[in-house]
């Protein structure tokens, strides 16, 4: 099986907090999160923030671009988060495969 | 009554404003399209509006250059009703910004607008339900069709105080959240085309080899067409200006029908002969801009700028500037620091901006016969190398030079492009070009004509005219470049004025549409139009976009800068090739 290769963000992430301290670096595609915390610059944390990605908020990792860039869909909306920004966003997974993502109202298929 | 339509980018706020007041203003499947204010009017039962279409925002703490314009605006008191523009497709950020916005005291009723695509979501709204909740009117609109805007005279009527106000953004959506959870019914299609294309595109491969691919088809397409369109019109030219001259012969005197002839309608002529060319391109631009395929390229390129201190966001003010470096200057606005605002648009008149591809054709086509393709992307290669190689020294030079902002953007859905979207901006482009013809092309032809035929003795011939004592005296400076001829230097300083200048110089000087054989008649050779391909390339950026990056960036200094550093720069590499060939 071909091992995936680790970004910078990941390795910094402490692995026995896996499931609860996650960081979106750490997150395979597709899968649904729940965001526990955003640390993050001030201005970044605050646009983050605007746009719905705060303490509680669900969010989907849709794929993995070049860089580490993280193209995640959150509240019906599609956003491209860089490695350093994905990288302070820790989440806490929810969803398996085609479960169902009620509290957006949609069904979490992949 | 003064209606402000605000919402938050890519929400389709340009469309419902063309839709309202006639206008036909540049649409665009990407945010950012709109940095500036418009403004227009909308007729209502015999009562005239006034309706500022404001460039997007997320919330009233403005991050970029453009939210901060649309939220001085709306703080100014200067609107008396907000029509709020919300994206039905994905309306939380929309109506989060609505509750904030409730905060300014200014009555105001909301737009859904995309209501045509939400079947196809499988979305539904009842609109009513959501209307008692915010305690505003909201109005299911489809710009694109105009459906639903009857009903804006009634809802302006109603407009009101919203009655959700924004608390904390986590406070705010949750009671977005509950609220949509009684008005909104989904039923879910699973992976939409959009996913599936980002998840090939957005790959390193294929993602990069398909963007070099378009970048390059781009380009071939446009030289390819463009000398074909630009051989068509010059043989029409080189037909009609004899004919022109023999009708007009017995009619006008001689210095006047040379004036009509060789000055005017020959500079005027080389660049209408242009205009098709930079409609190939601005259609090809305008394709991919509309299909939302170059808001992507952002993030294909984050992880490359971000080793030179930039966002990938840094890469759509620079593709822009492939197009027109005006825009592209405006456009930095959407990048959040002022710092890495000023680098980029320090770098973009080094891009090969639409108004100088026509020297390039010209040259390429006549010294370098069917390699004339290879040449020109070589001319690109060096120009993007040129760019990112000063983005690269600003970075290693700049102060705050180790710290690289982060990529937030938000994405697009991908669309088939629309046609008429697509044709307008060429059409705007094209009546832009057409509209220095007949300004600026046409006094600078009146201007150049009386220079090259006029000396210090009445008339003359053009060797001993001011022109020509004026250009032999700059001439010397550009030999160590292989362009010691006046005429050639005359032309690069004429190219202040605007690029298009340029060709149009070299038509007046060298006597019409014949330049290539004018120019190997003086002995030119293919080394020293390849460098003057580079000095045209990275020389001074032409005035209006000197006003530009004056405007944006507020400072005098940075114009003289750019003339600075455009001279610098083209004088170095145009020396370093002519040497370095001349020695091999």
């Amino acid at each position: 099986m071909k091992k995936e290769k680790r970004t910078s963000c990941e390795k910094t992430d402490d692995p026995n907090r896996e499931g609860i301290g996650l960081n979106l670096c750490q997150v395979s595609e597709g899968q649904l999160c729940r965001v526990r915390q955003v640390v993050c610059k001030d201005a970044s944390g605050g646009r983050l923030a605007e746009l719905g990605i705060c303490r509680g908020s669900l969010l989907r990792l849709l794929s993995v671009g070049p860089g580490g860039v993280r193209i995640v869909r959150i509240r019906g909306m599609r956003l491209a988060l860089g490695r350093q920004t994905a990288a302070g966003i820790r989440v806490a997974r929810v969803g398996e495969i085609g479960g169902i993502d009620r509290e957006n109202g949609r069904e979490a298929k992949r | 009554m003064t209606l402000a339509l605000a919402g938050v980018p890519n929400c389709g706020k340009t469309m419902l404003f063309n839709r309202l007041t006639g206008g036909s203003y540049r649409t665009a499947n990407r945010p950012g399209v709109t940095v500036e204010i418009r403004r227009g009017e909308y007729i209502a039962d015999g009562q005239h509006h006034t309706v500022l279409d404001l460039p997007g925002l997320y919330a009233l703490s403005a991050c970029t250059g453009e939210e901060k314009v649309a939220t001085d605006c709306l703080k100014s008191g200067e609107a008396d009703r907000i029509f709020a523009v919300v994206d039905a497709l994905s309306p939380e950020t929309g109506l989060r910004l609505c509750m904030e916005l409730a905060g300014l005291k200014i009555p105001m009723l909301i737009a859904f607008t995309r209501t045509d695509l939400l079947p196809r979501a499988g979305i539904s709204y009842d609109y009513a339900a959501l209307s008692d909740a915010m305690g505003i009117p909201v109005l299911p609109v489809c710009a694109r069709t105009g459906e639903g805007l009857e009903r804006l005279p009634e809802g302006l009527r109603f407009a009101g105080l919203c009655k959700m106000s924004a608390s904390d953004h986590r406070e705010s959506y949750r009671k977005i959240d509950e609220i949509l959870g009684r008005v909104r019914t989904c039923h879910g299609r699973g992976e939409s085309f959009t996913d599936r294309m980002d998840r090939v595109l957005l790959r390193p491969f294929p993602g990069y080899p398909i963007f070099i691919i378009l970048i390059a088809a781009l380009l071939l397409i446009t030289f390819s067409l463009g000398t074909l369109f630009e051989d068509a019109l010059t043989a029409l030219t080189e037909k009609s200006l004899p004919l022109i001259k023999s009708a007009l012969s017995g009619w006008v005197a001689a210095p006047l029908l040379s004036l009509i002839t060789d000055g005017i309608l020959t500079g005027m002529l080389s660049v209408i002969s242009i205009l098709p060319t930079l409609a190939v391109l601005y259609f090809f631009l305008g394709l991919l801009e509309d299909s939302g395929y170059l808001t992507r390229v952002a993030c294909l390129f984050d992880a490359f700028f971000g080793k030179i201190g930039l966002s990938g966001r840094a890469a759509l003010p620079l593709l822009l500037g492939l197009g027109c470096s005006v825009p592209a200057v405006l456009s930095a606005r959407t990048l959040e620091e002022g710092s890495h605002r000023k680098r980029v648009i320090r770098a973009i008149p080094f891009l090969p901006c639409s108004a100088r591809l026509p020297v390039f054709l010209l040259l390429a086509k006549g010294f370098f016969g069917r390699r004339c393709p290879l040449i020109l992307l070589i001319l690109y290669g060096i120009a993007f190398l040129w760019t990112f190689g000063s983005l690269l020294l600003s970075h290693l030079l700049h102060p705050d030079a180790g710290q690289t902002p982060s990529l937030i953007l938000e994405l697009p859905e991908y669309k088939i492009p629309s046609l008429t979207s697509t044709l307008c901006y060429v059409r705007d482009r094209l009546w832009e070009g057409l509209r220095r013809v007949g300004t600026v092309i046409f006094l600078s032809s009146v201007l150049l004509w009386v220079l090259s035929s006029y000396g210090p003795g009445g008339r003359t011939a053009a060797e001993s005219s001011f022109l020509a004592l004026f250009g032999k005296k700059i001439a010397p400076l550009l030999a160590p470049c292989g362009l010691s001829d006046w005429r050639i230097a005359v032309a690069i300083l004429s190219g202040f004025a605007g690029k298009e200048l340029v060709i149009s110089t070299l038509s007046v000087l060298f006597g019409g549409g014949k330049i290539n054989e004018a120019l190997i008649m003086i002995g030119f050779t293919p080394l020293q139009a390849f460098t003057l391909m580079v000095f045209v390339l990275l020389c001074f950026p032409c005035a209006a976009t000197l006003s530009a990056v004056r405007w944006e960036t507020g400072s005098r200094l940075e114009a003289v800068g750019a003339v600075v550093r455009g001279i610098l720069c083209a004088w170095l590499a145009s020396a370093g090739i002519f040497a370095l060939f001349s020695f091999l």
